[in-house]
């Protein structure tokens, strides 16, 4: 966790309320792929071992034209949307600079960047993802328009309603507060570039030691709705709705 | 009769007469013996200068043999020097052929002989061997390639039956941490070859700390395909270990990188360390500085001397951190000039943090600002 010194300056406590707790983006294995960064060719993809609570991706990304021109994209998944925006904290705390800027509007729960008299680079917490980009290359890339078309396919929905992923829950009670697990499952695998994207309504999706667990806001209907988007593919969709405060089986 | 094996790393609890525990990088396992296995690649061994004991010895097993018999063996240098021309040309020749063998070739000396005894398949056990003649304790830090020459005895002579070829990283001391020996699991802090391979490219030939980490710190600050940026590009932010793999992804590749100065002081202490050295990371806080030579500046490139205002910066200490203690700094030039207008870059290697005499790091960096001292210091494990 990031130091108190940190956490006032960019009012990171204030952040965590912003976070709310009936609805939620939630992704697992997002991937920025060249659908993502038109005009960009990826030369590096570094995957970290993904651990209970996290999983890690660096690329870099070359201007085909300019090889000076450079952008690195950080993404952390982390286990929930709070847990991003404290990552996002350490990433501050780690800038070498006085104070990161305020970023551009829309990107995300909140935004920072540098300064116009540094090298370009852009923070950003979308859902759970803590986001860094940054010009790499010795040449200055402007990266806050490569931040919005990532964000925009963060935001995406794919248009496609007709089921074709397992979206289920093992248990019985649904209880606003009580976290419960949530099972997803493909009917084909997806490939590296592959991700999940779950949306939900009335409540929020954390990871909890390598599974997913749906939390209910509020009674009433909690929804869920997920996507397995990959390059090249058709996208694949599930949803489930449970009635809070009902059994879910007979 | 053939070599079979050949084992550098005997011992993995010691190193005083044998090899280090290493490992090529992050991913795949440790290295381990024998090194050196018939039609198998050829791995590399690593040796700790200071470590080492009065006999170095080496193991090594054979087939082929009388059934049943005996036989004395032994390894020599298989290096000739090259034919030469007559006059002066030939005598530059031999000169370069000796300085680049000393430089690169055989640091492991001989082996003595050795009585080998085979079994009715002629097969060998695993036999040791001293080395003779070897100049691990004095060769300095560097990479170099042993080409030996098996013989086997027979009469009053000795008659060739094989060779190896054996890549030997040499380094000053027992690497410290984020380093270490634990031989247990899958030990991602055992020291990796590839950033040996760098390591000791930079410091080859010195045969002191002070030397290697000044090396290293120069070397660090002058990769040619890097610029500073103030985000930190190599730290795992999720578990604050050092993203080695990531790093020399970039300076291998030769491609344009940015990084800040936590991940200059992480090469900094990481490969210095790997040497044997005693380098910590440790930041102080809030300052303006003076104008500096920026990460791999020009000193001649009036806009290559900088100033920033910064929340903190992180350079390397020596044993610990503390107003009186020496620094290592990868990340910038300090400028020593006293006359205004006029810049002079220097280094800051080794230099007293100091506060306010003239050849203090903080003298030459710090403008104004508290420059707050941390209380702690680090060596960020290595993935």
């Amino acid at each position: 966790m990031a130091d108190d010194q940190v956490r006032v300056k960019y009012d990171i406590d204030g952040l965590l309320k912003r976070i709310p707790p009936y609805q939620a983006e939630f992704f697992t294995g997002f991937v920025p792929t060249a659908e993502h960064l038109q005009g960009w060719r990826r030369t590096v993809r570094e995957r970290e071992p993904e651990t209970n609570d996290r999983a890690q991706l660096r690329t870099v990304w070359d201007d085909p034209r300019d090889p000076a021109s450079r952008i690195l994209i950080d993404i952390i998944a982390c286990a929930s949307a709070a847990d991003a925006v404290e990552m996002l904290a350490t990433m501050l705390e780690n800038n070498q600079l006085e104070r990161v800027l305020d970023g551009p509007g829309g990107l995300g729960l909140v935004s920072f960047m540098h300064p116009p008299y540094a090298p370009p680079a852009v923070y950003f917490v979308y859902g759970n993802l803590s986001v860094l980009l940054a010009s790499f290359g010795s040449k200055p890339a402007d990266v806050v328009p490569v931040a919005r078309q990532l964000s925009a396919r963060m935001e995406e929905r794919p248009a496609v309603r007709e089921p074709t992923l397992s979206l289920s829950t093992p248990e019985n009670i649904v209880a606003a507060g009580r976290e419960l697990a949530l099972d997803y499952k493909a009917t084909y695998p997806g490939g590296e570039d592959a991700y999940w994207k779950f949306v939900v309504t009335n409540g929020t999706v954390v990871r909890r030691e390598g599974g997913l667990r749906l939390k209910p806001f509020a009674s009433g209907e909690v929804r869920v709705e997920s996507y397995l988007i990959e390059p090249g593919r058709p996208p694949q969709f599930g949803q489930l709705s449970l009635r809070v405060g009902d059994s879910v089986r007979p | 009769m053939r070599v079979e094996e050949v084992h550098f790393n005997h011992d993995t609890g010691a190193a005083s007469a044998d090899a280090l525990n290493i490992r090529v990088n992050a991913a795949g396992t440790s290295i381990v013996a024998p090194e050196w296995k018939r039609g198998l690649p050829s791995q590399p061994a690593a040796y700790a200068a200071a470590a080492l004991g009065a006999q170095v010895t080496i193991k090594a097993r054979f087939s082929g043999g009388p059934s049943d018999g005996a036989h004395r063996i032994r390894a020599i240098d298989a290096w000739v020097p090259p034919a030469t021309p007559a006059g002066c040309l030939g005598w530059l020749t031999q000169w370069l052929a000796q300085l680049l063998h000393a430089l690169f070739g055989n640091v492991l000396g001989n082996t003595d002989a050795r009585t080998v005894t085979f079994d009715a398949a002629g097969n060998s056990g695993l036999e040791t061997f001293t080395l003779l003649n070897h100049k691990l304790k004095t060769s300095g830090v560097g990479i170099r390639t042993t080409d030996w020459k098996w013989q086997y005895r027979h009469g009053s002579h000795w008659h060739d039956f094989d060779t190896t070829q054996h890549k030997i990283y040499l380094v000053l001391d027992m690497p410290q941490a984020p380093w270490n020996q634990n031989p247990a699991g899958n030990n991602l802090q055992l020291p990796w070859t590839d950033a040996l391979d760098r390591a000791c490219s930079w410091a080859l030939g010195v045969t002191t700390k002070d030397a290697a980490a000044e090396r290293i710190t120069v070397a660090v600050n002058t990769q040619s395909n890097q610029s500073y940026t103030p985000s930190t590009m190599f730290l795992d932010s999720a578990t604050g270990a050092y993203k080695l793999t990531s790093y020399l992804t970039q300076i291998n590749g030769g491609a344009p990188f940015k990084l800040n100065c936590t991940d200059c002081a992480d090469a900094v202490t990481t490969f210095s360390n790997l040497l044997g050295c005693d380098l910590f990371e440790g930041r102080f806080f809030n300052m303006q500085t003076k104008p500096f030579l920026t990460l791999n500046g020009n000193p001649a490139t009036a806009t290559d001397w900088v100033t920033w205002n910064w929340s903190y910066h992180e350079i390397c200490w020596l044993h610990q951190i503390g107003q009186n203690e020496l620094t290592y700094d990868g990340c910038l030039q300090l400028d020593l000039s006293n006359t205004a207008g006029t810049h002079v870059a220097q280094h800051p290697v080794k230099m007293p943090f100091g506060m306010s005499a003239p050849n203090d790091y903080r003298f030459r960096l710090v403008q104004s600002g508290p420059a707050t001292l941390a209380s702690t210091t680090s060596r960020r494990l290595v993935k």
